[in-house]
């Protein structure tokens, strides 16, 4: 569709209304529960493991450009170089879209310097391999075959390299743990990593690390605005069953034509 | 019993022998097997065996060599029913090889049906942008694309005389890795073209629900959905040669599945 | 100020699309103000992305150089690295401007035969490596695995001929192909569409976040 119609502007009046309503909550003091995310715990652990076998982390963004995916990652990449830093690890970043390259290389500096270690950053754990996933994939692959990191992230969104570098992680001895939104690549980060996130998840990462009432708030706000077009569709699904009954009002029909 | 347990540490070298086994055998020793058309492939054959010759196709042919083993037969099997029926179309592509491969494929496929560049079949080259380039191209052909693949301006080429926009189009064919979603978005969406998609089987379970909804008309999955096609129009091309050692490849992991689930549970019981 | 001004830039640019999407396309007597606005704005946007590309060459070649100059370990690939990006575009520049035989032989010898090989080498390792994921990975440990390692054999063999060869006696609904499409197109599509739309509404929760500068990513310092 060019232009939005009535029902989809009340939607997107809804879903916009629950996530600022429980933003503003969440800067008022308000509480917001979340539950637990095994794969995000596990993060520290796989720092810890790295730090005890003294080699580097790689944390790969993904497939994807300045979009939301790779905004929420960018977050958790923001965590793990931060946590990384006190231990005086390497972070090791693989980039496939160019345009992400002066994002990430601003933040990483950014992280090493808020933990107090500005001399471990180098430009050169940010590399820019190819946008080409073939070649990108080959880069990941040789790169963890040579720098051995003893953790691996994955978050963001993959195509078929995924199993690539997730076995290539997994022959080299890594703990991986992987987020995506590239649904068809799940099942192989589910075979190949030790933890891995699905879909939105990978949203809530950025709120569960921050701890940040901005971001919780918009987390729940979104679940919110879930169950409440998850109500709509199921009064559409009875009314369009209804709709096929003979004797509804004009009226009626009208209005489940949205 | 400690037989059994150690089917669950086959080496994976000797796994990745297996594999290479299956694959090549079909080369060597020729299988044949029967073809099941599927519901979607058949539905991407009736839609173009009821498009007009008045109007193009838009040929979005956006793969690389990483993907040529499920996509090419699907390319050249598509490109096949249209010179058959005469329809005229233009290839495109997003990512920079797509459009070399589709012109070697469209160039072998013409010398069967004596079709010419230019007035049967012409190629836009690589146009970058998604959305956008999407967008732009469904209001304004001419101008967005403005020369082909050989640097010959549009309005030289015979076939794209009088093509506007995509009201000029009677259907676009998507294929790719992942097909984007922005064809059905921009343009099904807003114009009502019918579109056909070819994807690598993996990602055709993402895809289905287009098909249900009706906003697809038709889908070829991995060279399986070549295979199906190539039956449809009656010969025997790529797809039927690659299905093989895909058939023989999914048998073995099938059975090395099983075998290391045996293995597994004899572990258990060993314990 | 910077920050500000970046902010308002952000905003503005959100607000454009967002607003253009959701008025409609004629307002009374008027036509929708912004839509004519959306091509251009859409070229700007692919010469822009044309310039990242640059930034990223860029990097990659500053990188590769560091390494030469400080003799780091694997410093000859870095020149294996500038030579082939040179042989390349010397090749693709030739070709396009003066397409030559011997321009053509060059530019086929490192794109068809070396460049479009290698990449479907990569391709294919993912047959090995799914068969050895698969073998690893794929155990009966509970029962969602059970489920897991039927639905994944049944719709193995039903997307090959060997599942009908299987089960072409059976009845049509009892054949593998026709299973496996069930599991493809009904229980599969579910559990996507479910993944989809959770999906798709945390990136309108993160859109929103980007677009209002919220997100701390978005901060300049």
């Amino acid at each position: 569709m060019e232009h939005a119609n009535w029902a989809i502007r009340f939607l997107i009046f809804l879903l916009c209304a629950s996530i600022l309503i429980r933003i503003w909550q969440a800067r008022k003091g308000k509480k917001l529960f979340i539950r637990r995310l095994p794969g995000l715990d596990a993060i520290d652990e796989a720092i810890g493991r790295a730090t005890e076998l003294g080699k580097p982390i790689l944390f790969s963004l993904g497939l994807g450009g300045l979009n939301p995916t790779t905004f929420a990652s960018m977050s958790v990449l923001r965590y793990v170089t931060t946590t990384a830093a006190k231990y005086g690890l390497r972070v090791i970043v693989p980039i496939f879209r160019p345009e992400v390259y002066p994002v990430v290389e601003d933040l990483m500096r950014e992280a090493y310097t808020v933990a107090g270690r500005p001399d471990l950053f180098s430009p050169d754990d940010i590399r820019f391999f190819s946008d080409q996933q073939s070649t990108w994939a080959s880069a990941v692959a040789g790169t963890m075959e040579r720098e051995r990191p003893a953790a691996n992230f994955f978050f963001g969104e993959y195509g078929f390299e995924s199993l690539i570098i997730a076995e290539t992680g997994r022959h080299i001895g890594a703990i991986q743990i992987a987020a995506t939104v590239s649904y068809y690549q799940i099942p192989f980060f589910i075979l190949a990593c030790d933890y891995t996130l699905m879909g939105e998840e990978l949203y809530a990462a950025s709120a569960y690390l921050s701890d940040n009432p901005v971001l919780r708030g918009s987390l729940v706000g979104q679940d919110l605005g879930k169950i409440l077009i998850t109500l709509l569709i199921v009064l559409g699904s009875i009314g369009a069953t209804f709709a096929t009954l003979k004797g509804i009002p004009n009226w009626i029909l009208e209005l489940l034509k949205y | 019993m400690r037989l059994l347990a150690k089917l669950q540490e086959i080496p994976y070298r000797v796994v990745y022998l297996l594999v290479l086994v299956a694959i090549v055998l079909p080369f060597v020793i020729e299988l044949k097997l029967p073809v099941f058309v599927s519901n979607e492939t058949l539905m991407a054959y009736n839609t173009i065996e009821q498009l007009p010759d008045t109007q193009i196709v838009i040929f979005v042919s956006s793969w690389d060599a990483g993907i040529k083993g499920e996509l090419w037969p699907q390319t050249e099997a598509l490109m096949r029913h249209l010179m058959q029926r005469g329809i005229k179309f233009a290839i495109m592509s997003q990512i920079a090889q797509g459009a070399s491969f589709a012109e070697e494929i469209a160039e072998r496929v013409a010398k069967l049906y004596n079709k010419k560049y230019g007035v049967d079949w012409c190629n836009w080259g690589f146009l970058t942008g998604d959305a956008a380039m999407i967008q732009a191209l469904a209001k304004n052909i001419p101008k967005t694309v403005q020369k082909d693949f050989r640097g010959t301006p549009l309005t030289d080429i015979p076939m794209m005389q009088g093509i506007e926009d995509i009201s000029d189009v009677s259907l676009i064919i998507d294929i790719d890795y992942g097909p984007r979603p922005e064809w059905i978005s921009f343009v099904h969406g807003p114009y009502g073209t019918p579109i056909i998609f070819g994807c690598a089987s993996i990602v055709s379970s993402t895809l289905f629900p287009y098909i249900d909804s009706g906003q697809l008309a038709g889908l070829l999955v991995g060279v399986r959905g070549a295979t199906e096609y190539e039956s449809l129009l009656g010969y025997r091309g790529m797809g039927h040669k690659l299905i093989i050692p895909q058939s023989l490849a999914h048998l073995l992991i099938v059975i090395l599945v099983l075998l290391g689930n045996i293995g597994y549970l004899a572990a258990r019981k060993l314990q | 100020m910077r920050g500000f001004i970046i902010k308002l830039l952000t905003f503005l640019a959100g607000l454009f699309y967002f607003l253009e999407f959701i008025l409609p396309a004629k307002i009374g007597r008027y036509n929708n103000p912004l839509t004519p606005y959306i091509q251009p704005v859409g070229e700007f946007l692919i010469v822009f992305w044309g310039f990242a590309i640059g930034v990223g060459a860029l990097s990659l070649m500053v990188s590769h150089y560091r390494k030469i100059k400080l003799k780091r370990p694997g410093w000859a690939y870095s020149i294996v690295f500038f030579i082939s990006m040179i042989a390349m575009m010397i090749a693709v520049y030739l070709n396009s401007t003066h397409p030559t035989p011997k321009a053509r032989f060059m530019y086929e010898l490192l794109f068809t035969h070396m460049y479009m090989p290698l990449g479907a080498t990569i391709f294919s390792l993912l047959a090995l490596f799914m068969a050895s994921a698969a073998y690893r990975g794929m155990k009966i440990r509970t029962l969602e695995g059970a489920v897991m390692v039927l639905s994944a054999i049944i719709v193995m063999l039903g997307q090959v001929p060997i599942g009908l060869w299987l089960t072409h006696r059976l009845p049509a609904k009892a054949q593998l192909p026709r299973i496996s499409a069930w599991i493809l197109n009904v229980a599969n599509t579910a559990a996507y569409r479910a993944v989809i739309f959770g999906i798709a509404v945390g990136a309108i929760a993160m859109a929103i976040r980007v677009w209002l500068s919220l997100e701390k990513e978005m901060e300049v310092k």
